[in-house]
C-alpha cells in the first residue's frame, strides 16, 4: 500500500500501480512544491536588455524569447523522468514572463493547440531548413523580419536546451554513486537527441513532447497537446516489440508528464479556479484514414489519471458507436472517482459537421481541440472565440426591461421577436468578425508550431495560420428558453395575467407575488426534463442562432463555426440579470453552456440528455458542453459503473456534441469549505478544465454546490 | 389495462444491469417494518405532502372534512402536522394549495403510456438496461405486470421484476430476464413479526419459480442491525438457495428512508432508525458467510 492517497468519490478506491517515487511526486506537485517554487521568481528583467523599450516589437520579443531561454531558471525534479520546467511565474498569467518597468511587456497566447505532432515527425532541425528555404524566396521587409524571428525562436529552444544538457552533465559528473549517475546519463540520453532530432524511441518521444511544450509555456503560452496517442502510439508500440521498455515503465514515465502538467498548482490563491491553462488532451478516434487508433498509450493515459487525480490535462476521448465496451468501462472508472478529467466528443457527429462546414475529411478527422472543448484542427488553426449574452439581449430588447416597455398579443410573436433579435445580432456580428486575424502582436512561439506560417512567412495572428477561425459563442439559451416557456403558459395559454403586468411584476423582483413566483416554478415543465414543448423552444432558438451563423461560414479569411459557451460567465452575468420568468429572482443561478438552468431539471440524467440531444447539434462546428454531475450514491458498484458507461453510449446515439460528467458529492464539498486544509487535491469540473475545489473562491464554489445533481435515487 | 403507478423513475442504477427506468406500482400485502417505500401500500391513491414547499398557509386545514392537515405556528417557525388517517381523498387540501406542496401520489396509467415513458431511454439501455417493475407488490397487479413486461419484450427491452413472492405465482416468468425475489428472513415466527404476515407461500412461491428459472432469480435479503442479521438466518437462507439451485444472493443494508416518505403521504413510519443500519464490517462479514 501506498503512503499517499488522492481524492475520490469513493474514498480508497483509486488504483495503485506507479512506483511510491512516482506517487510522492504527484502529491508533492499536486500539493504546489513546484507553483510555489515558480512563483518565487515571477518574471525576467528587461534592464539587461539595451534598448529593449525602444525596439520594434519583433526586436523585442526576440530578446525578450532569447533572454528567457538563457536566464530562467532551471529546475531538476527529484527522480522525474522527464526534464524541463516551466519556472517563470508570470506566464501561469498568460502573460510573457519578462518585465519592462515592472511590468510584463506582453500579452501570450492561448486557445490553441501547437502542431506538436509535427515536430515529433521531423525533428526541429527540418524547421530551420524550411525558414532557410522561404527566406532564399522573394520577402518583405516584415517577412524577413517575421523569418528572423522564427529563427530566433529555434535558436533560443536551443540555448535553453542546451543548458538543461549542461546541467545534466554536471550531475552525472558529480554524482555520489553508481545509480545516481545511471540516472542522471539516462536523462541525458533521452534529451540530448530531440526535439532537435526525430525520436527514436517512446522515452525521446515522450522526452521530447514535454520539451517543446514546457518551452512554449515558459515563454507564457497556454497550449493544448492534441493527440497524445497518436504522436506516441507507435514508438511506444515499437519499444514494447523489442523489449526497449516494459509497459508498467512506459506508464511510469508517462506519469512524469502528467505531474509535471500541475507544476503550475499554486494553491495559494482563490478566484475562479487554478489549473485552467486550457492544456486539453484528446484521446482515441480515428485517424486520417478513418481507422481507430486507439492504442497502448491511450489505455496508460487514462491508467493515469485512474491512480492521480490529476485535472491540470483536461483530457476528451473521441467516442463513437463502435467503441470498444472496455475503453467506455475505463473511462467510466476513470469518471466515477470524480474530479472530472475525462469527458467525452461524439467524433462521428463532430467529424461530419466539419465535413459539411467545409474542411476536407482528412483534416475533419485529425480534430482536437483549443486546449478546452472548442473543437479545430490542431497546429494549422488560428482560433478565437467571442462571447454573446443572449439572454441579456433578451431580456433588456425582447422583454423591454430596459428603454420602452414591450408588449406582444400573442406568443408567436414574442417568439417571433425574439428571433429577429438573434438574426440581427449575428448579422452584426459577421460584420465585426471580418477584421480578425488581420494583425496582432509578434507571436513567434506558437507560430513556430503552425502550418504554414512558415511558409508564408506570416505570423499567427496575422493570416500565417492555414485556417483563422472566430466563433460566435451563445450563452443563456436554456435562461430564454425557460421564460419563454413560462411566459407562454402563464400569459398565452392560461391568461392568468398580461405580458405587461407580468413584466412589472419581474420588474420588481416578484415582490408580493411569491404564491405566483412558486406555481411559476414549481408548476412548469422546463428545458433539460425531456418534455417537447420546452424542448422544442430550444430547438427553435438554437436553430435560429445557427442557421443565421452558417449564412455566412466564410468570409475575409475568417471561417465562422457556431458555438455555445458560458464557461464561468454565467457567474458574472447573474448580477446583472433582470428577475426570470421561470419563477427565479434576482441573482439567482444561471444555466452553464447548454446545460439545464440548475433546479429546473428533475428527471434524471438520461432526460437531461435527451433534451440536449433534440438540438441539431452537428450545426454546431466549434461545438458546445453538457454537464453531468452524479451523486455518488448512483453509480456505486458494477451496476455504477455500466450506467455510466451507458450515459455515455446514449449521449453518442441521440447525437451529442461533447459530454463532461462529474461525480460529486454535496456533503463532500460542504465538507471541504470547511476544511480545506484537508481537500487538497479535491478536483471539480468547472467547464472545458477542472480545478482544485479550494482554490475556489467563494462564488464559484457556490455555484458548483447549487449546480444541477442530475442523480438516481 | 389500467395500472396503479406510485411512480415512474427514469435512471435507475441500482434496480437491475444498466441504466433502467423503474416503474414503481401501487399496493403491497406486506408491512415490513423497514420498508423503505410505504408511500406504496395502500392501493388507492393517497395526499402526498412536499414539506420543503409548504408555506404553512393553512388553506388545507381549512378546507379538509376529516382533519387530516393541521399547522402548528409558534413565533419563529410553522410544523404542519399530517396525519392521513380518515382521509376520504376528497382532494380539496390539494385544490386549496396553491404552494403546489399538496399533490396525489398514485395515479392510474395505461401500460402503453407506461412502456412508451420507459421507450424514451432506449438509447441509454445498450444490452443490459429496461424495464424494472417494482413496487409495493407489482403481483398486487399481476395482469398490468404481466401486460407491461410482455410490452417491453415486444420492444427487445430487458425486463427485470422486483418482487416479495406473494402472488408469484400468478407472475409470467417467461417475459421476465431477471426475477428479485426478497426474501425478509426465512424463519416464519420472525417473519410475522417483521413483515405482519406468513412466508409459507412466498417459500412455496420461491420453490416453485426455481424449479422453472433458477438462473434468473436473485433471492434479496435486507439487513437490519438487530432484526434479522445474525449468521445463522443467513445460513438459513443459503441453504434454502443452494437447495433450489439459485446461485445468487444479495444482502442489501437496511437505510431509514422510509421514515420521511411514511410521513409525506401521513402515516406513522414504523420503521426503526439508524441504529439498525448495519455496519460495514458487519455486512461484509454476513456476506463472506454467504458466500462459504
Ligand atoms: S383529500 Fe384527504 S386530506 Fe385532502 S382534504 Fe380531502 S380528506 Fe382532507
Ligand atoms: S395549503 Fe399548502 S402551503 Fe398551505 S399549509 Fe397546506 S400544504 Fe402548506
Ligand atoms: S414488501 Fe417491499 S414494499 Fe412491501 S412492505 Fe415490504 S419492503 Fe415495503
Amino acid at each position: 500500500m501506498s503512503e499517499y492517497t488522492f481524492y475520490s468519490a469513493f474514498p480508497g478506491s483509486r488504483p495503485v500501480r506507479c512506483s511510491e517515487k512516482t506517487r510522492r511526486f504527484a502529491w508533492d506537485s499536486l500539493h504546489a512544491v513546484y507553483g510555489r517554487q515558480t512563483s518565487e521568481t515571477l518574471a525576467l528583467e528587461s534592464d539587461e536588455i539595451p534598448g529593449f523599450a525602444e525596439m520594434s516589437p519583433y526586436a523585442r520579443y526576440d530578446a525578450a524569447i532569447r533572454l528567457i531561454a538563457e536566464k530562467a531558471p532551471l529546475r531538476l525534479c527529484p527522480d522525474e523522468l522527464v526534464c524541463g520546467s516551466a519556472t517563470l511565474g508570470k506566464a501561469i498569467k498568460h502573460t510573457i514572463p519578462v518585465h519592462l518597468n515592472g511590468k510584463c511587456f506582453q500579452e501570450s497566447v492561448s486557445h490553441l493547440t501547437c502542431g506538436f505532432d509535427r515536430v515529433l515527425r521531423e525533428g526541429l532541425d527540418s524547421y530551420l531548413d524550411r525558414i532557410h528555404a522561404r527566406q532564399a524566396k522573394e520577402c518583405t521587409p516584415a517577412q524577413e523580419e517575421f523569418l528572423r524571428s522564427l529563427e530566433n525562436t529555434v535558436e533560443s529552444l536551443r540555448i535553453w536546451h542546451g543548458r538543461y544538457l549542461n546541467l545534466l552533465a554536471e550531475k552525472r559528473a558529480s554524482a555520489a554513486d553508481e545509480a545516481e549517475r545511471a540516472y542522471y546519463d539516462a536523462l541525458y540520453k533521452n534529451l540530448a537527441p530531440v526535439p532537435f532530432g526525430v525520436p527514436k524511441t517512446f522515452r525521446q518521444g515522450v522526452q521530447a513532447l514535454w520539451f517543446l511544450f514546457a518551452f512554449t509555456r515558459l515563454c507564457g503560452n497556454w497550449s493544448g497537446i492534441g493527440r497524445i496517442d497518436v504522436m506516441l502510439g507507435d514508438l511506444l508500440k515499437a519499444d514494447l516489440a523489442s523489449g526497449e521498455i516494459a509497459l508498467d515503465e512506459a506508464r511510469e514515465l508517462l506519469a512524469h508528464f502528467w505531474i509535471k502538467g500541475c507544476e503550475w498548482i499554486c494553491l495559494d490563491e482563490r478566484g475562479t479556479g487554478d489549473a485552467q491553462h486550457y492544456q486539453n488532451i484528446v484521446l482515441s478516434g480515428c485517424g486520417e484514414d478513418g481507422k481507430d487508433v486507439t492504442n497502448e498509450v491511450t489505455w496508460l493515459v487514462l491508467d493515469i489519471v485512474e491512480e492521480f487525480p490529476i485535472p491540470d490535462f483536461p483530457i476528451a476521448v473521441r467516442v463513437n458507436e463502435d467503441t470498444a465496451p472496455a475503453l467506455l468501462n475505463k473511462i467510466a472508472a476513470v469518471m466515477r472517482h470524480g474530479s472530472g478529467v475525462v469527458a467525452v466528443y461524439n467524433e462521428r457527429l463532430i467529424i461530419d459537421s466539419m465535413v459539411e462546414f467545409g474542411y476536407p475529411v482528412e483534416e475533419a478527422r485529425r480534430f482536437a481541440n483549443d486546449g478546452c472543448w472548442e473543437v479545430q484542427v490542431p497546429g494549422k488553426t488560428l482560433f478565437g472565440y467571442q462571447a454573446i449574452d443572449i439572454y441579456g439581449q433578451y431580456q433588456k430588447e425582447v422583454l423591454g426591461m430596459e428603454g420602452e416597455k414591450k408588449d406582444y398579443d400573442s406568443f408567436d410573436a414574442l417568439l417571433g421577436e425574439t428571433k429577429s433579435m438573434i438574426a440581427r445580432f449575428m448579422a452584426d456580428w459577421h460584420d465585426r468578425a471580418d477584421s480578425h486575424g488581420k494583425g496582432g502582436k509578434p507571436s513567434t512561439v506558437v507560430a513556430l508550431f503552425e502550418d504554414d506560417c512558415i511558409e508564408k512567412a506570416a505570423d499567427y495572428y496575422c493570416g500565417g495560420t492555414r485556417y483563422a477561425a472566430l466563433s460566435p459563442h451563445l450563452g443563456g439559451v436554456p435562461d430564454t428558453v425557460n421564460s419563454l416557456l413560462a411566459i407562454k403558459k402563464l400569459v398565452f395559454e392560461e391568461k392568468k395575467l398580461t405580458f405587461g403586468a407580468f413584466m412589472d411584476i419581474l420588474r420588481a423582483d416578484w415582490e408580493g407575488h411569491e404564491e405566483l413566483r412558486r406555481y411559476v416554478r414549481d408548476s412548469y415543465t422546463y428545458y433539460g426534463n425531456d418534455n417537447d414543448e420546452a424542448d422544442d423552444l430550444a430547438v427553435q432558438i438554437m436553430d435560429t442562432f445557427m442557421d443565421e451563423t452558417r449564412k455566412i461560414k466564410f468570409r475575409a479569411g475568417v471561417l465562422r463555426p457556431a458555438g455555445i459557451s458560458t464557461f464561468g460567465r454565467q457567474i458574472d452575468w447573474k448580477d446583472v440579470r433582470y428577475p426570470h420568468a421561470h419563477g427565479y429572482r434576482r441573482g439567482e443561478i444561471l444555466a452553464s453552456n447548454l446545460s439545464p438552468t440548475p433546479g429546473t431539471d428533475r428527471e434524471g440524467a438520461t432526460a437531461v440528455i435527451r433534451s440536449h440531444c433534440k438540438i441539431n447539434l452537428s450545426k454546431l462546428t466549434c461545438g458546445t458542453a453538457l454537464d453531468i454531475k452524479l451523486e455518488p450514491n448512483s453509480v456505486k458498484g458494477e451496476e455504477g459503473l455500466e450506467a455510466i458507461a451507458s450515459l455515455i453510449s446514449g449521449f453518442v446515439v441521440l447525437g451529442g456534441f461533447f459530454m463532461q460528467l462529474d461525480v460529486m458529492d454535496n456533503a463532500v464539498l460542504l465538507e471541504a469549505q470547511k476544511h480545506p486544509e484537508d481537500y487538497q487535491n479535491l478536483a471539480v469540473r468547472i467547464s472545458g478544465w477542472s480545478a482544485r475545489f479550494v482554490t475556489l473562491n467563494d462564488t464559484w464554489q457556490r455555484m458548483i454546490i447549487e449546480r444541477s445533481q442530475q442523480a438516481g435515487v | 389495462m389500467l395500472g396503479r403507478i406510485t411512480n415512474i423513475q427514469r435512471f435507475s442504477t441500482h434496480d437491475g444491469p444498466g441504466i433502467r427506468t423503474t416503474v414503481f406500482l401501487k399496493g403491497c400485502p406486506m408491512r415490513c417494518i423497514w420498508c423503505h417505500n410505504p408511500e406504496t401500500w395502500h392501493t388507492a391513491p393517497q395526499i402526498q405532502l412536499n414539506a420543503t414547499r409548504c408555506t404553512g398557509c393553512g388553506g388545507c386545514e381549512a378546507v379538509c372534512p376529516a382533519g387530516c392537515h393541521r399547522i402548528d405556528v409558534d413565533e419563529t417557525a410553522f410544523r404542519h402536522l399530517y396525519d392521513s388517517t380518515g382521509c376520504v381523498r376528497c382532494g380539496k387540501c390539494i385544490a386549496a394549495c396553491r404552494a403546489l406542496a399538496l399533490e396525489w401520489c398514485g395515479k392510474e396509467m395505461e401500460a402503453e403510456e407506461v412502456i412508451s415513458i420507459v421507450e424514451r431511454d432506449r438509447a441509454f439501455y445498450g444490452k443490459t438496461g429496461g424495464l424494472t417493475v417494482s413496487g409495493g407488490e407489482p403481483m398486487m397487479q399481476p395482469a398490468f405486470t404481466n401486460a407491461l413486461l410482455g410490452l417491453a419484450k415486444e420492444r427487445g427491452l430487458s425486463t427485470c421484476v422486483e418482487i416479495c413472492g406473494v402472488g408469484a405465482e400468478n407472475l409470467d416468468d417467461g417475459l421476465c430476464d431477471r426475477i428479485y425475489f426478497d426474501i425478509k428472513t426465512p424463519d416464519p415466527a420472525l417473519h410475522r413479526r417483521l413483515t405482519g404476515r406468513d412466508n409459507a407461500d412466498i417459500l412455496a412461491n420461491l420453490r416453485r419459480l426455481a424449479e422453472r428459472c433458477s438462473d434468473k432469480i436473485v433471492v434479496r435479503m435486507v439487513i437490519a442491525a438487530g432484526l434479522n442479521d445474525s449468521p445463522e438466518l443467513v445460513e438459513q437462507l443459503t441453504a434454502l438457495t443452494s437447495s433450489l439451485g439459485i446461485a445468487h444472493v444479495e444482502l442489501n443494508p437496511f437505510h431509514p428512508y422510509g421514515s420521511s416518505k411514511a410521513s409525506a403521504v401521513g402515516m406513522k413510519s414504523t420503521s426503526p432508525g439508524k441504529e439498525a443500519v448495519p455496519d460495514d464490517r458487519a455486512l461484509a462479514k454476513l456476506r463472506a458467510h454467504a458466500e462459504a
